[in-house]
């Protein structure tokens, strides 16, 4: 009985697009009735604006034109977007040296487990004096946090490659780097995805506390200066925009992992 | 036996006076511990909070702006923030008062290597300077540029967390930071002894106030005399700790541990050039000027940053002054 479960190649893109909207819509309904309720909160117990400010006084900041939005929010994004990349190249290329060789592996991945436990909070200042400030600093502070994740799954992904498949193969003369692309490459790229889903965030937090340590512009650089002078609606129209810009590069990387591994999407929901 | 009688005669004599029962009142600092708050253990260890009848808690702090929302949530009977974080407070609803000034002249201060050829405030032109976030120089700047015919356009500003403002002056990412003149010595120990350049801010036309205690309002209703009480103690503390720097620093350094205290010591005479004046000599320790307040609110208001101008007798009040003052 073969393709009765599986997806038609005809559906038409607008079905595709209504599933999807479907698929979404429990948790846009649960996202709007919270800030429904928020709003409703702050008005009814008449919270001070400077203390918790209304979902709407929030949204209402952005139109601003003093916070320069369009300038601190492009600065923000150039870093999270380096820091993303970067991690993603470095992560993927420091697995497939630590997968190659036993030796590599015992040798670098202790390194690396001790570094992921240096909290970055703590280092970001060093960075600063070793590096200056601006958005390359954040883009190394935010491949930093970013990385880990990055090599961890990328490794488990190439080494989790079936054995008796590698056996076979072996029998059949493959060579290593022929192993490598036909067999352990392809069988990681969902491990891949779930590392790049974790960068994605994990870029978006790193850019921040970039940020936060010096900065001329950026969102971090303006909630640090919203706390002093307590415009509270500003910094947390500041915060909506980080979510948005996590959520949409969340977004990329599952519409990517869709074209390129429709297999592992469908595994994800397990994980 | 004996014990339990004895016991419960003390138990008997605690029933007996509930009014001796001291206040229990909590002061929220503006920082970490720093020289200028050696006062306030001087005069813990002395006993004058216990003798005005209050227990005191000390709570560090994490900037003007947090111990401002603090104290107005109610956290804190006392709190100590900059006099222009209070008045945006306020103007965005908080229910503060100020009572007494810390410093009679605002310590606003813009610090930079003597290499730097900067001799008056208009040679900041074309520099970029670090801003520690957490105090009022940012707000203050405008005013401070304008007073000094800055094109602020002209001056580059650059977030920078407290602790890092002199490693990013001393590593040349930046010309200047604007910091408070009582951490003199910090700075003379990251760029070197004599290397340290600096400008008061009070001293090129920005006179102002800056750091104050100040109190919940709904504190007045309740408690006023609490609040005499507290400034008493506070500035008895003050006194004694400009006639002995040194005792003072060690009171600190004993109650609070990890602390440096060559380096907190070395700044006291800042802090006490600051604080102990001719205007302080004449009306007692922590007296509130109102032309000096008004000047304060109104450069604040100038900032932008406030939701509305804030009247003086809103701000602040001389009600509760101890007129402690010092002793030379």
């Amino acid at each position: 009985m073969p393709g009765q479960e599986s997806r038609s190649p005809e559906t038409s893109l607008g079905a595709r697009l209504a599933a999807a909207a479907g698929y979404y819509l429990p948790s846009a309904l649960v996202i709007l009735s919270m800030f429904l309720l928020w709003q409703l909160a702050v008005e009814l117990l008449q919270v001070k604006e400077y203390i918790l400010p209304s979902p709407l006084a929030a949204f209402k900041t952005l139109g601003k034109a003093n916070y320069q939005w369009s300038v601190n929010f492009l600065a923000t994004l150039y870093a999270v977007l380096g820091a993303f990349v970067l991690s993603a190249i470095l992560g993927v290329a420091l697995a497939i040296i630590i997968v190659w060789n036993d030796m590599l592996m015992r040798t670098i991945m202790p390194i690396l487990v001790l570094f992921n436990t240096l909290p970055k909070v703590a280092l970001a200042p060093l960075f600063v004096i070793w590096l200056g400030y601006g958005v390359w600093p954040n883009i190394v502070i935010g491949t930093t946090i970013a990385f880990f994740p990055m090599v961890v799954n990328t490794a488990v992904g190439l080494a989790a490659a079936e054995p008796e498949m590698l056996e076979l193969v072996r029998a059949l003369q493959a060579n290593r780097w022929q192993i490598f692309v036909k067999i352990r490459f392809p069988n990681a790229l969902p491990y891949i995805f779930t590392g790049l889903k974790l960068n994605a965030t994990m870029s978006v937090i790193g850019a921040i506390v970039g940020e936060f340590v010096a900065s001329e512009r950026g969102l971090g650089s303006l909630i640090i200066t919203g706390g002093v002078t307590m415009e509270t609606p500003m910094i947390f129209a500041s915060l909506m925009l980080i979510s948005a810009l996590g959520l949409a590069l969340y977004g990329v990387v599952v519409a990517v992992e869709q074209l390129v591994a429709p297999w592992a999407f469908r595994e994800e929901p397990n994980k | 036996m004996r014990i339990r009688s004895f016991l419960l005669g003390l138990t008997g004599l605690a029933f007996a006076f509930p009014a001796a029962a001291a206040d229990k009142a909590t002061l929220q600092l503006n920082w970490f511990h720093l020289a200028d708050h050696a006062p306030i253990y001087v005069a813990l260890k002395k006993g004058y909070y216990a003798e005005e009848g209050i227990d005191l808690t000390v709570v560090r702090g994490a900037g003007s702006a947090d111990s401002a929302k603090k104290v107005d949530l109610g956290q804190a009977e006392f709190g100590i923030s900059d006099a222009p974080t209070v008045v945006t407070a306020i103007s965005k609803g908080a229910n503060l008062k100020m009572v007494a000034v810390v410093f009679d002249k605002a310590g606003n201060n813009v610090f930079f290597k003597k290499s730097a050829n900067i001799r008056e405030p208009k040679d900041l032109i074309g520099k970029k300077i670090a801003v520690p976030p957490a105090d009022s120089h940012r707000v203050l700047w405008p005013a401070f540029a304008s007073v000094n015919k800055i094109d602020e356009s002209k001056v580059t500003m650059v977030n920078v967390k407290p602790e890092g403002k002199q490693a990013i002056v001393a590593a040349n990412e930046v010309d200047a930071s604007f910091d408070l003149y009582t951490s003199y010595a910090i700075w003379e120990k990251v760029l070197g002894k004599g290397q340290v350049g600096n400008l008061l801010w009070a001293d090129y036309g920005l006179p102002i106030y800056g750091h104050t205690y100040f109190v919940n309002a709904g504190l007045i209703a309740k408690n006023p005399k609490l609040i005499e009480r507290f400034l008493r103690a506070t500035h008895k503390g003050w006194r004694d700790a400009h006639a002995d720097p040194a005792a003072a620093m060690d009171a600190m350094t004993a109650a609070v541990p990890g602390l440096d205290r060559e380096a907190l010591l070395a700044t006291m005479p800042q802090i006490m050039d600051l604080c102990i004046t001719e205007r302080s000599k004449k009306n007692g320790i922590g007296w509130i000027e109102p032309e000096i307040m008004q000047k304060t609110i109104d450069i604040t208001y100038a900032g932008g940053k406030m939701d509305r101008a804030v009247k003086l007798d809103e701000a602040f009040s001389n009600a509760y002054s101890s007129r402690i003052k010092p002793v030379r």
